[in-house]
C-alpha cells in the first residue's frame, strides 16, 4: 500500500470537508422547522382553549404530520438534487422534546414546583432546538435559541398558567419559523 | 507493540475515489449515481468500477429503482461502510501525527 504523507494530509483534509458540507447539508431543515414553528403558534392556541394538560394530544398527531408532509417534502428535494437529507435524527428529537417537556410539566405538577411546571417544557424545547441546531450546523436555529432564552425569563414575569405556557409556545413558534426562513433551502 | 497505522488503511477504502463515495453518503440517507458522479467529477465508468468494488466489500449497497424507461441508482453507505471510513479517518490523523513529529516533514 502507497503512504505519502503529503498525499494523505490533502486526503484527509479533503475528507474532513466532505463530511462537515454533508453535515452541513443535513442541518438544510428549512421545511420541517417552518412546521414545527408554525405547529407551536398553533399549539399556543390550542393551550389557551383546552389547557396546558392536552398539550401532548395536539401535538401527537401533529408532530406525525410534520414527519409525514417533511418525509414527502425531502423525497421531492431528493428527486430534483439526487441527495436524500435524513430524516430519522430530527424526528426522534422532535418527538423526545414533545414527551421530555410532558414528562417536565407532569413533574412539576406533581412536585407542586409552579414555575418548572410552566417553563421547564419550554426550556426543554429551548435545549433540543439547540442541540439540533449544533448538530446541523444551522446558526440561524442556534441564534433562536439564545432569543428564546431573555424571551422566557422576561414572559415569565408578565403572565402565568396557560396564559404564560400559550405566550412562550407563540415566541417560540415564531423564532422557530424565523430561524427557518434563514435557513437555506437545498441548492 | 502497537500495530503502525498502515496496517488499518483497507485497500478497499483507501483509494481517492472511493474514499469520496464514502464521504459522500456520510451524513445523508442516499444519494444517486448522478450527484456522486458531478461531485467527484468521474465519467460513468470510472465511478461504476468504483461502487462495484466498494458494493462487492460491502460498504455501500446501491439500488436500482426504474424511473419512466430509465433506472435512477442510489448509493448508500452502510454500516460497515460509515465504520471503514472513521477508521481510515482515524488511520490517517495518526499517520500525519506521526510525520508531523519528524522534523522538516512537517512543515512541507
Amino acid at each position: 500500500m502507497d503512504v505519502d504523507p503529503v498525499m494523505d494530509r490533502l486526503l484527509l483534509v479533503e475528507l474532513q470537508a466532505r463530511v462537515e458540507d454533508n453535515r452541513r447539508r443535513a442541518g438544510v431543515l428549512r421545511f420541517p422547522l417552518l412546521a414545527i414553528g408554525v405547529a407551536n403558534v398553533l399549539a399556543a392556541g390550542w393551550c389557551l382553549l383546552a389547557g396546558r394538560d392536552h398539550l401532548l394530544a395536539f401535538y401527537a398527531p401533529v408532530l406525525a404530520v410534520v414527519v409525514l408532509a417533511s418525509r414527502h417534502h425531502f423525497r421531492r428535494m431528493a428527486e430534483r438534487h439526487g441527495l436524500l437529507l435524513p430524516i430519522r435524527t430530527w424526528v426522534l428529537a422532535a418527538c423526545g422534546l414533545a414527551v421530555a417537556s410532558a414528562a417536565v410539566s407532569r413533574l412539576g405538577a406533581a412536585l407542586g414546583a409552579t414555575m418548572l411546571e410552566e417553563v421547564g417544557p419550554s426550556l426543554v424545547w429551548v435545549l433540543g432546538y439547540h442541540l439540533l441546531g449544533r448538530w446541523g450546523r444551522n446558526r440561524a436555529l442556534m441564534a433562536a435559541t439564545i432569543v428564546m432564552l431573555p424571551s422566557t425569563a422576561v414572559l415569565a414575569t408578565l403572565a402565568s398558567g396557560d396564559a404564560l405556557v400559550a405566550a412562550q409556545l407563540a415566541v417560540n413558534g415564531v423564532l422557530v419559523c424565523a430561524a427557518a426562513l434563514s435557513t437555506a433551502e437545498l441548492a | 507493540m502497537t500495530p503502525h497505522p498502515i496496517h488499518r488503511l483497507d485497500d478497499a477504502v483507501h483509494q481517492r475515489v472511493r474514499l469520496g463515495i464514502l464521504a459522500a453518503c456520510i451524513g445523508v440517507a442516499k444519494v444517486d449515481f448522478t450527484y456522486l458522479k458531478t461531485t467527484l467529477g468521474l465519467t460513468d465508468g470510472n465511478l461504476g468500477r468504483h461502487l462495484e468494488t466498494l458494493e462487492s466489500a460491502g460498504l455501500i449497497a446501491v439500488e436500482r429503482v426504474p424511473e419512466g424507461r430509465r433506472q435512477r441508482t442510489w448509493i448508500k453507505a452502510t454500516p460497515r461502510g460509515r465504520q471503514a471510513l472513521r477508521r481510515e479517518i482515524a488511520a490517517l490523523r495518526e499517520l500525519i501525527d506521526g510525520v508531523d513529529g519528524i522534523d522538516g516533514l512537517g512543515e512541507g
